[in-house]
Order: C-alpha cells, then sequence, then structure tokens
C-alpha cells in the first residue's frame, strides 16, 4: 500500500526516537519526537513528547519530558510537565518535579519529590492577606 | 525527452530478447527515446550530461539498484526525472517503488505518476536508499551537541532514507524510513540469534534509531569506508544530511515506501 501522501511536517513529529542496548549517547540530547531509552545515555536528555525507559535503562542525565513511563534507571534531577508512571523497578536518583505521580510497589525514589499544580502555588497578593 | 540509460551486463546476449520486447512495448506505449549502452569506457556523469543537452526531460536507468544508484549521484542537481525499468536480479529499489520487472516496468513509465522523494547526501555523494557504516565500536555518530556510540562490533549500521532491502523482504534490519519526511534514519541493529528451530534467522528487535536531518560520521583511529547504496564507497569523515523533495522519480501504484 502506497504511504507516499504523508505531510513531511506531521511526519517529521511523529519519529520516534528510540536508543537501544547497543548504543550509549553522550551529550545533550533534544528529541522531537517520542523517546525510548533501553541503553545508556549521559549529560541531558529532553524530548518535548514522552518518555520511556525500559527496565535495563541507564540515564545519568537531567531529563525532561512531558510524560514518563519508567522501568529502569535515572540518576539526575527529573522534571516531567504531565504524568509521571513508576514501575515496581524503577529508580530515580535525584529530584522528581511532576504534575501526576504513579507509583507501583518496589519503585525507589531518592530525592525531593515536588508536584506542582499551577492553579495552587500561592500568589504574592494571597501571602500577604495571610 | 526519454532518455534510456541500459547498463553494462546487459550488453550480454541473455538480455537481448528482453530489451527487445521492452522497445517494442516502449514503442507501441509512443514513450520510446535515445537509448544510450553503457560500456566500460563510458563514464555516466559525461552520459548524463550529454543527455541533458540533447534535451532529456526523463533519464531512464535500464539495469539494476546498481544502475539507479550510479545515475541518482548526478540527478538532484538537474530537473529531470528518473524512472527505472528493472531487469534481473538486485532491484529492491524498483521492488520499493512499485516497479514491476522487465517489460511490466513499461506501462509504469507510461502511467507518469511522479513523486518528490527525499535524498541523502553523504559528502558530495548523493543516495536514495541508505548508507551502510562499517560495525566498529570506533565509530562516532555526531548531533553536535550528542555523540552516539556503538558498545559492540556486532551492530549493523544503516543510514535510511527508505531501506528498499527491508521493504522487499530481505532479512535486513527491519526498520524502512519514509522518503517523504525530510529526514534521515541512523539505525543500529544488533541482530538476536534465535534458537535452532527458527532457522538461524536473525531479529533486530533491539534496533536503535535515531532521526535527523544532519550529523557528521567519524572514526577516532581509521578512514573508515562508507558504501553509499551498496555501491559507491565514502571515506570518513562523512558529513550525511537530507535534501528533502530533491529527486523526481516515476512511481509505481503498488509502491511500498
Amino acid at each position: 500500500m502506497a504511504l507516499f501522501n504523508a505531510d513531511s511536517e506531521s511526519a517529521h513529529k511523529e519519529v520516534e526516537t528510540i536508543i537501544g542496548p547497543s548504543v550509549k549517547v553522550e551529550g545533550n540530547f533534544k528529541g522531537e519526537g517520542n523517546v525510548t531509552v533501553e541503553g545508556m545515555v549521559q549529560g541531558s536528555l529532553k524530548t518535548t513528547h514522552d518518555l520511556k525507559v525500559g527496565i535495563n535503562a541507564k540515564i545519568k542525565a537531567e531529563v525532561e519530558a512531558i510524560n514518563l513511563f519508567l522501568a529502569g534507571e535515572i540518576r539526575g534531577n527529573v522534571k516531567i510537565a504531565g504524568k509521571t508512571s513508576l514501575s515496581s523497578t524503577a529508580k530515580i536518583f535525584g529530584n522528581l518535579e511532576t504534575k501526576v505521580l504513579n507509583v507501583e510497589d518496589g519503585a525507589i525514589i531518592n530525592g525531593k519529590c515536588t508536584m506542582v499544580h499551577e492553579e495552587n502555588v500561592p500568589t504574592p497578593e494571597i501571602r500577604k492577606s495571610k | 525527452m526519454y532518455y534510456y540509460i541500459y547498463d553494462t551486463y546487459l550488453n550480454d546476449k541473455k538480455y537481448t530478447t528482453t530489451l527487445q520486447h521492452i522497445e517494442s512495448r516502449l514503442m507501441s506505449l509512443g514513450i520510446n527515446g535515445r537509448i544510450e549502452r553503457m560500456t566500460l569506457l563510458k563514464s555516466m556523469r559525461e552520459v548524463i550530461t550529454d543527455a541533458i543537452k540533447k534535451g532529456a526531460s526523463t533519464i531512464v536507468a535500464v539495469g539494476n539498484d546498481e544502475t539507479v544508484s550510479k545515475i541518482v549521484n548526478y540527478l538532484p542537481n538537474i530537473s529531470v526525472t528518473l524512472a527505472i525499468i528493472p531487469i534481473g536480479a538486485d532491484n529492491t529499489i524498483a521492488a520499493s517503488l512499485g516497479i514491476p520487472q522487465g517489460e511490466s516496468a513499461c506501462e509504469v513509465l507510461s502511467s507518469r505518476i511522479i513523486e518528490h522523494i527525499d535524498v541523502g547526501k553523504a559528502n558530495d555523494c548523493y543516495f536514495i536508499s541508505s548508507l551502510s557504516v562499517p560495525s566498529t565500536e570506533e565509530v562516532i555518530f555526531d548531533w553536535g551537541t550528542y555523540q552516539v556510540k556503538p558498545l559492540t562490533n556486532q551492530n549493523t549500521i544503516t543510514i535510511c532514507n527508505f531501506n528498499s532491502r527491508s521493504v522487499a523482504g530481505n532479512n535486513t534490519p527491519s526498520h524502512s524510513g519514509n522518503p517523504h519526511d525530510g529526514i534521515l534514519e541512523a539505525v543500529f541493529s544488533v541482530p538476536e540469534h534465535q534458537s535452532w528451530w527458527s532457522f538461524s534467522k536473525k531479529n533486530y528487535s533491539s534496533a536503535s534509531v535515531f532521526p535527523f536531518t544532519k550529523i557528521k560520521i567519524k572514526c577516532a583511529t581509521e578512514c573508515l569506508p562508507i558504501v553509499a547504496d551498496g555501491q559507491t564507497t565514502i571515506k570518513t569523515p562523512v558529513t550525511v544530511e537530507v535534501v528533502p523533495k530533491k529527486l523526481k522519480v516515476i512511481v509505481g501504484k503498488n509502491r511500498m515506501i
């Protein structure tokens, strides 16, 4: 079947980056689509989409993504704009900032966990009135 | 004007009948044109330059993947359309573009469904399908802000515009790519040998895929040979980039990419 009619701009955004177990990424990685990590990353890892970290993955990096599904290990601060799902094998050695958090039994977070909703952040005026 | 370039191997007598059938079919469809038979002494660059001077608007590669690869290297900078009449083995590019073998390709040519597809550029060499990079732990893929290094020599490393061999069903990494998305993909695949009853088939499920528009491939210790479309060899360091929608190509209805 022909797949030639894909719009180039939307097709670009849909391309997924997969960091498999046979490669190592070093430096400031910035993805424009969903990112799946099954291997090693050192430096920083940012994506404007979702991040999935497999059970054998080892990330030593500052991480930023929209949503995170974590089964492996992250050593570094993690900033998630949406939902963080930690499976039973997940390990975070660093601070976690997320909007929604889902944690299975056995997951490890060694660091500060902050859940910020913009609506709940007190404005300066409220602080004064108190 | 259609300009037909016959590859060298078609000078063999066993192809005479096939070529005669093709020529008469082209004649009956009214798309016959000038024929140029390649020999070992003729340069493809000169043949194509000559074709343009003579007013060729469509250059038809009559041969196999090697023929297409040799022609593609000279086409992106000129405004002509590429067509293929595949003859014989090693015709994965034509197959993925939906062009059948031999005489049947004439119908596709006559239909003139033209697509603008991306091509890859490795230094000064253009490629339509893919680049093969030798598997070594010394090779570095440099994105500028980050680098990717293979952790094993067992990787099959391919830069894909579209992977014609995968599309054609060969036992190669399954990532097929899309020549319309304005990006290339670096694919690192480690074959996982399965149990004996699977007839030693390889599974490339643990592949790494990195989309890009421009990268540099280098090797710390030596000059590595990188092969474009299975034909042209380029030595590292190589800058690889995508040239979006640069090539006009006639495709069939049954194209698979």
